[in-house]
């Protein structure tokens, strides 16, 4: 299609515009038929049932393909930047599809754009510095998603998994560790597909930027799965008119983005309830700006400019929890119902440390199940909780520094001492500490 | 490219290193299972004439002391979960069975004529891991002879981690002097001397497994226990073999899968056996937290019941 874009400009009796439509439509029609699949097949089977037919749904379930959700996005933008001219369609058919199931990056990303497919005709000479720091790179993800994603995925499960078992107050633990969970789930993937590449001498575009470092919820998406987020602003928010078409216009856009980022993650409606509900906190951001503004100047809260920062981020941070519960629940009842928990275990703490009732504090504390706490056996549950807390504040710590330096480039300056020591405590803390389970990355799946 | 590959070497020697530093310092792992450990140092110290139990955890709430003190033998209870595997549990002690000690074996009825159960117990990952621990001299050899490389290592790898997460509960606790215990941190808090529990079971109801659906057992599964039964003989040693307690009402439902097995240890076991199910059939109220396991009470019936039973076999 790509080809036909291009050859109808040189005078071809194609229309391009229709190119364009078959290169995008064919690709997301696939993608539907494969991602929606399940939710329909069950669906036809439900009415069969009804209606006493033989439905014949093993015949019909199909298996998704590996990554289908990422190359599909990159085959659309690959298309439409031809289209606009402003890349060129790919002649070497073996590159463009090395490029689009580039082995690091086919199961969960990032999504790459274009120019991407040049660097495969780019000649690599072993380099170094590069592989090393390569493999930096992919040490480092494999300690976030085994030492840290995959210990507070134990705690997530147990507490999402057992919910008449725990307190409401319990959730808020749980959902606070699935967003650590989700980041360093996702962002160690990335950097072992980015250190990946890197060993080859490829440069895969950043995913993550600190994203719980954001001050607004706008900042979060600028900072979170960075390569999806500048997708669907670059090919659906924009061209429905973004920000020009007025206000009402852009409420709708937002929505509408929104809309599909949860819909591409899934069918469930989950997903659709956590992508709705940051586009209508997105729409109420945009809606309440100046009058925010305002208050915070009557305050004079601006005039505070750590307090602010601090209450900004704390409140972002918040918000997009209240998006997780949405995303980590196995379904929508299950998402209100942990709300709810989570509302009478607050009430429940509050009241019982206003009437200093400890014995109703204790029967909150005591969440042995099957001689387990919170997924841990008895003996191990307190180490286990040590090693998550330390890797958390390692990996704030090293959030907080990337913020203000490249952490390893600074490294490689430094003494060998210094270097090795480090390498050594990285690997020791995957060796010792990492969590070798057959669990795997959470974005595999969409 | 040398210089990348001589640094990529050193961090796998260095992992190597740490490992082996790890494997080799004394430490203590924070799993049930690890008392195997401990209960091995009783079959290396303890004096003849021995007893030695063997079972699943029916056999832990027994009254070692009563028994040394009637029999006349130091008791060596190295029984701890059912799921372990006798035939695996008696693998380990055969290296330690010395001339006139007595082997008394006993199977939990779930183990033998629950299918599910039988599957599970010889795919227990997590046990073998324990026996490796328990005597890793015996079990590396075997491993290089069957070319498992990747699996011993794996274990070696997954108690590692285990010790060192034991420091890390011991550091934090500023619990420095138990840093160098071995076996299980709890030890010698939860067993006694002779390796019994040192609480009896909680009672809980209703009783956990009792919807367990048995079947008929098969002969070949017990023939490991005449190999060891030959085994033990020519080391002068003797087994005796007796069937674990198990609610009456259960029993009744249960009775001719039961009695099957009992059939088919009476046809085949080489060795001594003292009790035939239904001498340790008691009412449900003399049972802790699930079929198998007796409370106090229960237990202060079954001790002396054995020694009886023990004595007249001696």
């Amino acid at each position: 299609m790509a080809l036909l874009i291009e050859r109808s400009r040189s005078g071809h009796h194609v229309s391009p515009i229709i190119c364009l439509l078959i290169g995008v439509i064919l690709p997301v029609l696939v993608l539907f038929l494969f991602k929606f699949n399940k939710f329909f097949n069950d669906a036809a089977c439900q009415i069969a049932q009804l209606l006493h037919l033989n439905y014949p749904r093993s015949l019909l379930a199909l298996i998704i393909p590996v990554g289908i959700s990422y190359y599909t996005l990159q085959c659309i933008s690959y298309i439409v930047e031809v289209y606009r001219g402003t890349a060129m369609a790919e002649r070497h058919f073996g590159m463009l599809v090395l490029s689009l199931l580039f082995f690091p990056r086919i199961v969960a990303g990032p999504i790459e754009r274009p120019d991407f497919i040049r660097q495969f005709h780019e000649k690599h000479a072993p380099d170094y510095l590069q592989i090393t720091g390569g493999i930096k790179l992919i040490a480092w993800g494999f300690f976030k998603k085994l030492v840290i994603a995959d210990r507070a995925g134990m705690v997530v499960s147990e507490v999402y998994g057992h919910q008449d078992h725990y307190p409401g107050i319990y959730f808020i633990l749980a959902t606070l560790l699935f967003a650590v969970q989700v980041y360093s789930d996702f962002s160690g993937y990335t950097d072992i597909a980015r250190g990946s590449a890197g060993v080859f001498g490829l440069r895969l575009s950043e995913n993550f930027g600190n994203p719980y470092g954001a001050k607004s919820l706008s900042e979060f998406w600028r900072r979170w799965h960075i390569s999806l987020t500048t997708w669907l602003r670059d090919y659906v928010y924009i061209p429905a008119g973004g920000n020009r078409a007025g206000m009402p216009a852009k409420y709708r856009n937002i929505l509408g983005v929104f809309f599909i980022s949860g819909m591409w993650h899934g069918p469930g409606l989950t997903y659709i309830a956590w992508g709705i509900f940051h586009g209508l906190l997105m729409a109420i951001g945009v809606w309440t700006r100046s009058m925010r503004t305002t208050v915070t100047r009557l305050i004079r809260l601006d005039r505070h400019h750590g307090l602010h920062d601090f209450l900004k981020k704390t409140t972002t941070c918040f918000l997009v929890c209240c998006g997780w519960i949405f995303f980590r629940s196995e379904s929508l009842s299950q998402s209100f119902s942990i709300i709810r928990r989570i509302l009478i275990g607050i009430a429940d703490v509050t009241s019982s440390l206003l009437t200093w009732d400890m014995v109703r504090l204790k029967d909150m504390s005591d969440i042995a199940r099957n001689n387990t706490i919170l997924g841990f056996s008895r003996d191990t549950y307190r180490p286990e909780m040590l090693i998550l807390a330390l890797s958390i504040v390692v990996l704030w710590l090293f959030q907080k520094a990337r913020e203000k330096f490249d952490v390893w480039e600074t490294l490689s300056h430094k003494a060998l001492l210094v270097r090795w020591s480090f390498y050594a405590l990285l690997t020791a803390g995957i060796l010792f500490f990492g969590m070798f389970t057959k669990e795997q990355f959470i974005y595999f799946r969409f | 490219m040398i210089r990348m590959f001589r640094n990529i070497f050193i961090c796998f020697v260095l992992m190597a290193v740490s490992l082996t530093v790890v494997w080799f310092a004394p430490g203590t792992y924070p799993h049930d299972l690890a008392a195997m450990v401990n209960k091995k140092e009783m079959l290396k110290t303890r004096p003849s004439p021995r007893m030695i139990f063997v079972g699943g955890s029916s056999v832990l709430s027994i009254n070692g002391p009563l028994i040394e003190k009637e029999l006349k033998h130091s008791v060596i209870n190295m029984s701890l979960w059912g799921g372990m595997g006798t035939q695996e549990h008696l693998d380990e002690i055969r290296p330690f069975l010395r001339a006139g000690d007595v082997v008394v074996i006993t199977m939990e009825y779930g183990t033998l004529l629950d299918p599910r159960y039988y599957y599970y117990i010889h795919t227990n990952e997590e046990a073998k891991k324990f026996f490796f621990l328990m005597s890793p001299e015996r079990h590396i050899p075997e491993y290089f002879r069957k070319g498992n490389y990747a699996e011993m290592l794996k274990i070696m790898h997954e108690l590692s981690q285990m010790k060192v997460k034991s420091y890390l509960r011991n550091i934090a606790t500023f619990n420095f002097s138990h840093l160098c215990d071995k076996g299980f941190p709890n030890y010698h808090i939860e067993f006694d001397a002779n390796g019994d529990r040192a609480n009896p079971y909680m009672v809980f109801r209703p009783l956990g497994d009792r919807d367990t659906s048995f079947t008929y057992p098969h002969e070949k599964q017990i023939f490991f226990l005449n190999d060891f039964n030959d085994f033990a003989s020519a080391r002068k040693a003797r087994v005796f073999f007796y069937f674990s307690p198990f609610p009456d009402k259960y029993y009744l439902i249960n009775e001719k899968y039961i009695n099957a097995y009992y059939e088919i240890m009476k046809k085949n076991f080489k060795g001594t056996l003292i009790n035939k199910p239904s001498d340790f059939m008691y009412p449900e109220e003399y049972f802790a937290d699930t079929i198998y396991h007796l409370n106090a009470k229960g237990e202060n019936i079954r001790t002396p019941e054995m020694i009886t039973m023990l004595k007249r076999a001696l």
